[in-house]
């Protein structure tokens, strides 16, 4: 940075550079009042520009230039965004499942909806009145047979159809014997649905999930008893299948957020050791 | 220090015969700076 030893910028016949200090001494800054305006104006423009172009898109993804889209920065503060808001979203989902089953009706949905959430609403109040009494009472709750579907096919059965329906959800039996629950669901644009099983420690269950040619971010996570446990996270995941393994008595399953801009429908198949699947 | 060592680089600098337009330039990259930073504090407080 400052290098005395630069024969071109010493002065000449000049060996050290202190005598600068000598013959220069320590000067005020010279500074017009309009040039202090000047210089303020030029900076506060400066400053407003590297917001715009650069610093807005990247963080926040707001760019009403169109630069950030040009540069990629735009897609960098949209996934900012989507984190956090994904975050916000988990923490309130574990508030809300520790306090009461969350109410999560859409402003216009059809009365079909609404009972099938009701009747959701009323299995987690159980499920929720099943974790807070002692283990025995669990067990006895836990009335749906536990059951090991042996049969060896792959697991990647035929995908399922794709309904245009905005909302349309569906738990049945599946058409593969493997497979004890299937269940479609069509995420609108940033919509996110939860889906669990009510497993004990220990307990495989094997699934096999699809967004049907779309994209979805998945958590798959666990909680109950006090505990939770974050198994695996994706972003952009079109499918997915395996087996899921308890970490402990609770209920397991998926968080599925659309971050895409056109609706996407979401298909799980379960198998194995489960009570019983849920969606929220 | 680290005093120390910003106060010989400071002294280095202000006897240099530069120093006066490069000191000029600096303050007007922090105030950049400055503005920068504010601005995005505003626009969080605002998109939050």
């Amino acid at each position: 940075m400052n290098n005395r030893f630069d024969i071109s910028k010493a002065p000449p016949l000049r060996a050290e550079p202190r005598q600068h200090g000598v013959a220069a001494p320590v000067q005020s800054v010279p500074a017009t009042s309009g040039g202090l305006i000047r210089s303020t104006l030029i900076a506060a423009g400066a400053a407003g520009a590297i917001l715009v172009l650069f610093w807005l898109p990247a963080e926040y993804g707001i760019d009403p230039t169109r630069v950030g889209a040009l540069t990629g920065l735009t897609e960098m503060g949209e996934i900012k965004q989507q984190l956090a808001a994904e975050a916000e979203a988990d923490a309130q989902a574990a508030a809300a499942e520790a306090v009461a089953p969350p109410a999560q009706a859409p402003v216009a949905v059809p009365a079909e909806i609404v009972q099938r959430l009701d009747r959701i609403d009323a299995q987690l109040a159980a499920l929720a009145a099943v974790i807070g009494a002692p283990p025995a009472a669990v067990e006895l709750a836990a009335t749906a047979p536990v059951e090991t579907a042996a049969a060896p096919a792959a697991p990647e059965a035929e995908a399922a159809p794709t309904t245009g329906e905005p909302v349309e959800e569906a738990v049945a039996e599946a058409a593969a014997p493997e497979w004890r629950d299937e269940i479609s669901y069509t995420l609108d644009p940033s919509e996110g649905i939860e889906v669990k099983l009510t497993m004990e420690e220990g307990q495989v269950a094997r699934f096999f999930w699809t967004a049907n040619g779309g994209v979805v971010n998945f958590d798959l996570h666990g909680d109950g008893g006090g505990q939770s446990i974050s198994y695996e996270q994706g972003r952009a995941v079109p499918e997915a299948t395996g087996d899921l393994i308890a970490a402990f008595t609770g209920n397991h399953g998926w968080f599925w957020r659309n971050r895409t801009e056109a609706p996407v429908t979401v298909t799980l198949r379960t198998g194995g050791e489960y009570a019983e699947l849920n969606a929220t | 220090m680290a005093l120390a060592l910003i106060l010989t680089a400071m002294t280095h600098w202000r006897a240099r015969p530069a120093f006066a337009r490069q000191a000029y330039a600096a303050n007007v990259l922090m105030m950049v700076a400055g503005f920068a930073l504010m601005g995005l504090q505003i626009t969080g407080y605002f998109v939050a």
